[in-house]
């Protein structure tokens, strides 16, 4: 006897397969070696070799220094005050300047402050003396269109007349913006006031410092504003967005009142009133948290209802407290969702990670046990009503050293938000850029 | 049996002597069907020395006979007809192979005596003589063929037949159902071993194809709702296959079992059956 297959168990093969489901996207090189990936939901590969750096890094950040459009390039704060600008075109890179301020940076930003035409100029604090009470400094880097040609910075003091006050401690700093102007219309700076010293007791420093960018005026007289706040000891990890929909940009800090152990995000209306002497004090909004330390506060529109939410990033507390904010006057904002990473994390920043539309949450964090740091990514679930968010944590990829500090930009142009990282090892450091590539943004 | 001193005249027996014979022979073989151990009959005394023969030929097959080596005893009565061509020895035949049947048990026997005991009733029919004997000898003979199943001995026709042979053993040929029943063996084995594994298979690779995608963030529920669809869609396609093919299978085997159990008997035939293109050969 013999027997063969025949059309019957191909078309049973055939009518089986109709069955299959096609499978979610995926970049199937694993985003090679060095690279984040979250099966069907992350492919982030290495932009090439990490850029080498002699001193231990301490702060990346995007902008548009070469005047080309797109904030590819970057300024790496280094200790000692160092200032490094690296410039990007066609996703190559070149150290274009290096900058030197006195003291102890604590905090840098980027933005077209001084004149038109060129590039991003930089800004940063350096912290005085809060022992003395000696305020801090406020600096500028002029662009001026030949990449700093002029190294010496301008600077004033971080203190102001009204109300009279020090800001010994700044410890950061965020250029306020409008709507389709290109330049900076001010600063805000946050100060970590503490208790009154010693040897000036009746005196209490600042809390903050907002400052109108004057073009006509010399940097160090542009007009300022502090903000003092009784029960406050200081606003620390300033953000700033467009909140309530009027005209300047809003100033979002943390800050822990005296009378909790735990942090609350005060969020500061400016208008234009903010800006004379004769201002009163900015309407403030507290929203109490219940979790430990902010380092960073980030500001975007989580649940795409248009409405601009609240991220505070608790280090030691290990995860991501989300306030959404409701459509609604005056501003609302509802109960705040916390979002456990379960490790200590490092930093955290917002962005289309996964190329789906939605904005997703990438941390830097310890891998316990281990002398690593990796980064994970908070993925917005599916199924959600509009207002509503829910994450869920994806292990994306590790790195060897420590994770400084995380910076969303669009390295390769491409439209899409790639990650870059400072990365501390030992003694020294490297920046290193990967390349979003997400399979749904394709 | 045939008597000593008796001579032809004029080649014919004496009817007298026939008659005696006769008598003789069938009262000896009455005597032998009740019991008796002797069944011979008187034969007409042979000519000369084919009648001594036959004679001789005769008592040696009647001791035969009494000993129960019935063969033996039809050998010689068969010589000894040979020889004298007397009809009594066709009724001693008859009975010999009756006996032969009751020792051998072979249908064969009885008929062989059936035709015996016919022979001889037609002769003395034709002669006027009575072979009423002989007609309840062949009536016997029927009412056991009857019981044997055969039925043939009602068909036989009236005359000297052949004897019958014995069917020889013939190995099983499937015939139609038999093949029929092959075929859906193996159309249920496809089926059920085929699209059963292709179904599991499938909802397998889906199964884990959706806890893939589902490792890190929960499914939406659109397609959570498409992978449950498939899966289900390709289990109940296992199952089927498996149904029909275990249906299909049990209705082959008991085909073949049927066809088997009446014995089929046709010469072997090459099938080409193309059930869904199927095909078998045997």
């Amino acid at each position: 006897m013999r027997a063969r297959l025949s059309s019957l168990s191909l078309a049973a093969i055939a009518a089986v397969s109709c069955f299959q489901v096609e499978p979610l996207p995926d970049c199937g090189q694993n985003a090679g070696e060095g690279g984040l990936y979250t099966p069907h939901y992350v492919c982030m590969p290495r932009a090439g070799a990490p850029l080498e750096i002699s001193i231990a890094p301490r702060r990346l950040l995007r902008g548009d220094f070469d005047d080309e459009g797109v904030d590819n390039d970057f300024a790496v704060l280094l200790d000692l005050g160092r200032i490094q600008i690296h410039t990007t075109r066609d996703q190559k890179t070149e150290l274009s300047a290096k900058l030197e301020a006195e003291g102890r940076v604590e905090a840098i930003a980027a933005a077209r402050f001084f004149g038109e035409g060129h590039g991003d100029d930089l800004l940063g604090v350096t912290a005085g003396d809060k022992a003395s009470g000696t305020a801090g400094k406020v600096f500028g880097f002029h662009n001026g269109g030949d990449m700093f040609a002029s190294t010496a910075p301008e600077q004033f003091e971080a203190a102001t007349l009204v109300p009279w006050g020090n800001c010994p401690a700044p410890n950061s700093i965020e250029t306020l913006d409008v709507v389709e102007v290109e330049n900076a219309k001010g600063l805000a700076i946050g100060c970590d006031s503490g208790p009154p010293t010693a040897e000036k007791p009746e005196e209490e420093a600042l809390d903050g410092i907002v400052v109108e960018a004057d073009e006509g005026v010399p940097f160090a007289l542009q007009r300022r504003v502090g903000l003092k706040i009784p029960e406050l000891t200081g606003i620390h990890a300033v953000n700033v967005a467009q909140l309530d929909g009027l005209g300047f940009e809003d100033i979002v800090a943390a800050h822990r009142p005296m009378d909790s152990e735990h942090e609350s995000l005060a969020i500061y209306l400016v208008s234009k009133d903010a800006f004379t002497t004769d201002a009163e004090q900015a309407e403030r909004l507290d929203i109490p948290l219940t979790h430990f330390e902010i380092r960073r506060v980030l500001l975007d529109d989580l649940d795409g209802d248009g409405d601009v939410d609240l991220v505070a990033v608790h280090p030691s507390d290990r995860g991501i407290t989300v306030v959404r904010q409701r459509r609604s006057e005056p501003l609302l904002f509802e109960a705040p969702q916390f979002f456990d990473v379960g490790r200590e994390i490092r930093d955290a920043e917002l962005g289309d990670f996964t190329g789906d539309g939605e904005v997703d949450i990438a941390v830097a964090h310890d891998v316990e046990g281990t002398g690593l740091n990796a980064v994970s990514v908070l993925i917005r679930t599916h199924d959600l009503s509009p207002g509503q968010i829910d994450y869920a944590l994806a292990p994306a990829g590790e790195v060897s050293g420590e994770i400084v500090d995380l910076e969303p930009l669009d390295y390769d142009g491409d439209g899409r938000i790639d990650i870059g990282a400072v990365v501390k090892v030992g003694s020294e450091g490297r920046v290193l850029f990967w390349l979003n590539r997400s399979p749904a943004g394709e | 049996m045939l008597s000593r001193g008796r001579t032809r005249r004029n080649g014919r027996i004496p009817a007298l002597a026939r008659s005696c014979r006769l008598g003789a022979a069938i009262g000896l073989s009455l005597a032998l069907g009740l019991g008796g151990p002797a069944s011979a009959r008187q034969a007409e005394p042979a000519a000369g020395a084919d009648e001594a023969e036959a004679q001789r030929l005769f008592e040696e097959g009647s001791k035969a006979y009494n000993l129960g080596k019935f063969d033996v005893a039809i050998e010689h009565f068969e010589a000894a007809y040979e020889l004298s061509h007397a009809d009594a020895l066709l009724y001693n035949l008859g009975q010999a192979y009756s006996k032969r049947y009751e020792v051998e048990a072979e249908p064969a026997h009885l008929r062989r005596a059936r035709v015996l005991f016919l022979n001889f009733a037609k002769i003395r029919e034709a002669a006027g003589s009575d072979a009423s004997d002989a007609r309840e000898r062949i009536a016997a003979i029927d009412a056991q063929l009857a019981e044997l199943g055969k039925g043939e001995a009602a068909a036989q026709p009236e005359g000297p037949a052949p004897a019958p042979e014995s069917p020889a053993k013939q190995p099983y040929r499937p015939r139609a159902a038999g093949i029929a029943g092959y075929a859906l063996i193996g159309a249920g084995l496809v089926l059920g071993t085929g699209l059963g594994a292709l179904g599991l298979v499938s909802a397998g690779r889906i199964d884990e194809q959706r806890r893939d995608e589902w490792q890190y963030v929960p499914l939406s529920g659109a397609r959570e709702q498409q992978y449950e669809d498939s899966y289900q869609s390709a289990r109940a396609l296992a199952f089927a296959g498996i149904g029909v093919g275990g249906a299909l299978l049990v209705t082959g085997v008991v085909l073949v079992a049927v066809d088997a159990a009446r014995g089929g008997k046709s010469a072997p035939r090459r099938a080409q059956l193309r059930p869904g293109g199927l095909a078998v050969a045997f």
